[in-house]
């Protein structure tokens, strides 16, 4: 789905945008009960909070582009447009999530749907990232590339060099921060020697762009010209989206970290009600309609957690399959 | 058959298959307008253009990233990391990322990418640029390791990395650079994971791969004068190991030694020893021997290195102990 | 560094030999010229001593094996270190070598697993054997080398020693490759007996009989001929082959340009290789060359029978004992001295016609030999 450059948003489009948020925010908090009752093994990092980020930075592409996400990746895919019994069945690890059920959260990748793959190391994607980015300008295939990592991951040595090389090649890449103020246990202010991470854009030579992770309709305008930029052949745009991460780092976490009267802070920012207060205000948008949406939304989410409930599990001896891809060119 | 050069094998290889292929990239540090550190890539960059040819910067972590990445997006490329010695700055995107992809994905995910890389191992570069480090790459499922011995190989071999759809370490010995021999045509690629017998012989089996081929050539033929046959087995791909020829290569003759550049401990000589040991071990008339590096980094001067790599006296001796 | 002794190869044919006795043992201090071991081999015995002084190293092979030539058989060493080596690849030393030594007297030494397996499905007892590989180790060629040892239940073992196998292999591949033709002739001995009288205790009546086919011999060049890929080689010399019995079998020491030597010579050299043959004191060249060979089994009683040929000849005669026998004297039946020579002819070389016309030929200087004619 296309905001166009500059374009006022239609209804017809913020509402898809809910949509989008609603679906992320249920499946989530569906994936964090699974946790808890252990029908999702290993480790899942829920991103509920950051809702905009996703369906504001996706909302932007076109079919062909392609995303590198993170460990915290349930919300591009689904702004991608993933198959949701497919992706429930792979935090399930069963045999017919995307990934045949041995990778779970950290590892899901969708190429049909443009996700080249979620990435279990902090900053693991953004170097593939500028890499998808070359073949895109080599074959002229026009597509972008969205690199999304963390603030935590911004510090990783490989993310500086991706980053000075896509500038120097004018790669079709955007890099999107979702800054969610703390790397793992720490707050970012331990790990960034800047106050916010498109101050480094213009040390890079390449577009930055600093924008509320919590308001959609900002991280949608941002992306739009940055999905401009990179087409054109422009180079990249750093665009780093201030949010908060409203669960633990992962699902268990304690959050013993957490200053007091934080969280009740952002509750009041929370994107969702955010983007219904404006669907009401500007498009006279009724809450039964916004209702409405949330009980699809709750009930595709729990239709394809029974459906992939009842399928099997990923069986040991899978693992010797695809060590290596079979016949050369 | 023509002769040529090692590195001018290498980049014929590499102009064909440019050629053949449009998806073919070369990216790396001095790959495009010097035409390669060592000359290997001299005119793909004329010829090919700047989309294709790329010099970039000193990244070996954005090289290899550029080079994943580019493979699941469509491209074969090339990326070269200027001694193997530096993969350490390139393992995760190498190891972390592009071995597992075609795994993680279920195969929905291919990553048809060469990394080619020099060991500059005997030509004094030093404790920091020398390094035998096959080991690292070839513990990694997902990667393949090639090392080629001769010109005829380093082509025939490039071309197979470049058309194999996984990712392909090259490694390229800087001591070969010079060397000549015959090389294929435009379809002649060795099947990786093929080792070869390059000297047939009744009495040893002789394992070594790259620039200790030569050597192992050498001290072969000074033992055929002392009436020592030794059949030489140049491995040619590292990862995945020819099993069945190594076997093959020990009913014959029925003692092992292994050869290789790198420390003893850890080296893929253990690997191949293992194998002998665990599914031949009846075959054995002697004790198996590896001739290796000592357990040290490297000294840069001609001493240090002389004392360092195995030479032809040693690996001759190492033969004559196993024939008591 | 160490100096290695090796089997040596005493005269073209010999292939292999046998240690049969070291005079040293592991650990012993030698000086260069020392002797070291005793072998056997090709019909003679040799002292073998070392050239170097020195640590004598493991005996690498036991007494009584066979190795082939150029078999290590043990190490002198200097004392020094080994050659530079950057892999700890242990080459022997003396230092490890005791422990090789006492594997004959004590249990068993380290066995390879090829051996290990070899000996059970061979049936060899590796306690037995002492090791020939690397650390004294027991190898695959100590196993096959122990194996042909090895006889089944029902029988004593008799084995052959390299002189009797020698010749036991030699005269089956001559009997199998050249075809062999066999002609008769009984010749009036009196002629012969008379000589032999009047040179009694000088010469034997085959002295006699040699000196006759040696004057014969080079009117009848095929007779002194061989078979070869590319043709015929006609022998320039006439070299007598003399069939002897030694203890341990058969040898045929060579009588060399037996056509040119005078009776007298003739007679001492045969006397000499005789003698030497039957001390066990042949040397290589005692053995070789020979373009002829006689055998007389006369002094067993013999009558008549047909030798084999040696291998590299064309032609061998047997002589048989000389007998009292009915025969025309004068016209008149009386009683004749009867001696049967038969001669044995490769007939790809020598025919019936021209195996006939040297025996009619040497049956008729035998028939009118004189003393007078020996001095000729």
């Amino acid at each position: 789905m296309n905001i166009g450059h500059n374009a006022a948003p239609a209804r017809e489009q913020l509402t898809a945008q809910y949509r989008t948020m609603i679906l992320i925010r249920r499946f989530e908090e569906q994936a964090a009960r699974f946790v808890n009752e252990q029908k999702m093994p290993g480790s899942t990092h829920t991103c509920i909070g950051q809702e905009a980020i996703a369906a504001g930075i996706c909302g932007a592409l076109q079919p062909g582009d392609q995303v590198l996400t993170t460990h915290r990746p349930h919300g591009h895919f689904i702004a991608m447009g993933v198959d949701l019994k497919a992706m429930t069945a792979e935090l399930m690890l069963k045999q017919t999530g995307i990934n045949r059920g041995r990778c779970g959260s950290m590892h899901l990748v969708d190429p049909d749907h443009g996700v080249l793959g979620a990435n279990g190391v902090v900053g693991g994607g953004v170097p593939l990232a500028v890499g998808a980015a070359y073949a895109a300008q080599v074959r002229g295939s026009g597509q972008v590339i969205v690199a999304f990592f963390g603030d935590g991951a911004s510090s990783q040595g490989g993310c500086h060099e991706a980053m000075n090389l896509a500038s120097l090649w004018k790669l079709p890449v955007i890099f999107v921060c979702e800054n969610n103020g703390y790397a793992e246990m720490t707050p970012s202010t331990s790990h960034i020697s800047v106050s916010n991470i498109a101050l480094r854009a213009p040390g890079y030579g390449m577009a930055g762009a600093h924008v509320d992770g919590n308001d959609v309709l900002a991280v949608s305008q941002a992306a739009a010209e940055a999905v401009r930029r990179a087409r054109a052949g422009e180079g990249p745009t750093l665009i780093d989206c201030e949010t908060l991460r409203m669960r633990g780092h992962f699902e268990g976490d304690p959050e013993r970290y957490r200053p007091e009267g934080q969280k009740s802070e952002w509750l009041a920012r929370d994107p969702i009600a955010r983007l219904a207060g404006v669907l009401a205000e500007r498009f006279a948008v009724a809450a039964d309609e916004l209702d409405a949406i949330d009980r699809e939304a709750t009930a595709a989410v729990a239709e394809a957690a029974r459906l992939a409930d009842a399928d099997p599990a990923a069986t040991g001896r899978d693992i010797l399959d695809f060590v290596y891809a079979g016949e050369a060119a | 058959m023509k002769e040529l050069k090692f590195w001018q094998a290498i980049n014929e290889a590499m102009h064909e298959e440019f050629a053949r292929d449009d998806s073919v990239t070369l990216s790396g540090i001095d790959a495009g307008m010097p035409g390669g550190a060592f000359s290997a890539s001299r005119g793909l960059l004329e010829r090919f253009g700047p989309l294709r040819v790329r010099d970039t910067p000193i990244s070996e972590a954005a090289i290899a990233g550029l080079g994943v990445g580019a493979a699941m997006n469509g491209l074969r490329p090339i990326v070269e990391i200027m001694f193997m010695d530096f993969l350490s700055l390139a393992l995760e995107q190498l190891a972390g990322q592009g071995a597992k992809q075609h795994f993680m994905s279920a195969g929905k995910l291919r990553v048809p990418l060469t990394v080619r890389t020099m060991c500059a191992a005997g030509r004094n570069a030093g404790p920091q640029h020398a390094g035998s480090l096959e080991s690292w790459v070839a513990h990694i499922p997902g990667l393949k390791v090639v090392w080629p011995s001769t010109p005829g190989d380093a082509k025939g071999l490039l071309k197979a990395a470049i058309r194999d759809d996984n990712p392909v370490v090259v490694i390229e010995s800087l001591s070969l650079w010079t060397a000549k021999g015959p090389v294929g045509g435009e379809d002649d690629i060795i099947e990786i994971g093929k080792s070869e017998v390059k000297r047939a012989g009744r009495d040893v089996t002789l394992v070594c791969v790259g620039s200790m081929v030569q050597r192992a050539l050498a001290a072969a033929d000074a033992l055929s004068a002392e009436g020592i046959e030794v059949e030489v087995l140049d491995l040619r791909t590292v990862s995945p190991l020819d099993k069945d020829g190594i076997l093959a290569s020990v009913a014959r003759t029925h003692r092992l030694v292994i050869a290789h550049d790198a420390a003893k401990p850890f080296g893929f000589g253990a690997e191949v020893a293992a194998i002998v040991a665990e599914e031949a071990l009846g075959e054995l008339d002697a004790p198996i021997r590896r001739v290796t590096a000592p357990w040290a980094p490297l000294g840069t001067a001609p001493a240090q290195e002389l004392a360092y790599y195995p030479d032809t006296d040693g690996i001759a001796a190492a033969v004559r102990s196993l024939l008591a | 560094m160490s100096h290695e002794i090796r089997m040596p190869s005493l005269g073209m044919a010999m292939d292999e030999g046998q240690v049969v006795n070291w005079h040293v043992k592991p650990g012993d201090t030698v000086r260069a010229g020392q002797v070291v071991l005793d072998i056997e081999s090709e019909k003679t015995t040799a002292e073998i001593e070392t050239p170097v002084g020195g640590v004598v190293g493991a005996l690498l092979v036991e007494i009584g094996t066979t190795v082939p030539v150029d078999t290590v058989l043990v190490r002198i060493g200097d004392g020094t270190g080994d050659t530079h080596e950057i892999a700890a690849a242990p080459a022997p030393k003396p230092a490890a070598t005791p422990a090789a030594a006492p594997a004959a007297a004590s249990s068993r030494s380290a066995a390879s697993p090829r051996a290990k397996k070899l000996a059970q499905e061979m049936g060899v007892d590796l306690s037995k054997l002492t090791g020939t590989g690397p650390g004294g180790s027991i190898v695959e060629a100590d196993i096959r080398a122990a194996a042909s040892k090895i006889a089944p239940d029902g029988y004593v073992l008799r084995p052959l020693s390299p002189v009797a196998k020698r010749v036991a292999e030699r005269t089956a591949e001559s009997a199998r490759t050249a075809p062999h033709f066999f002609v008769s002739s009984d010749i009036d001995a009196s002629a012969l007996e008379r000589c032999h009288a009047a040179v009694k205790g000088k010469a034997t009546i085959n002295d006699l009989i040699l000196w006759a086919v040696s004057r014969a011999l080079p009117s009848h060049p095929l007779l002194n001929s061989s078979y070869a890929d590319d043709g015929l080689h006609e022998w320039k010399d006439v070299h007598l082959g003399v069939v002897a019995a030694v203890d341990g079998g058969l040898v045929a020491p060579v009588i060399r340009k037996a056509s040119e030597l005078s009776f007298e010579s003739l007679v001492n050299t045969r006397t000499g290789l005789i003698g030497r043959a039957r001390a066990g004191k042949l040397v290589p060249d005692d053995m070789l060359g020979g373009t002829f060979s006689v055998s007389n089994l006369g002094g067993f009683g013999v009558e008549r029978f047909n030798s084999i040929l040696n291998r590299g000849q064309s032609a061998i005669l047997s002589v048989g004992a000389i007998k009292k026998k009915p025969a025309v004297v004068d016209g008149r039946l009386g009683i004749g001295a009867v001696m049967a020579l038969t001669l044995t002819v490769d007939h790809r070389v020598v025919d019936g016609v021209a195996a006939a016309k040297f025996l009619s030929d040497l049956g008729t200087r035998l028939e009118t030999m004189t003393v007078e004619g020996l001095e000729a």
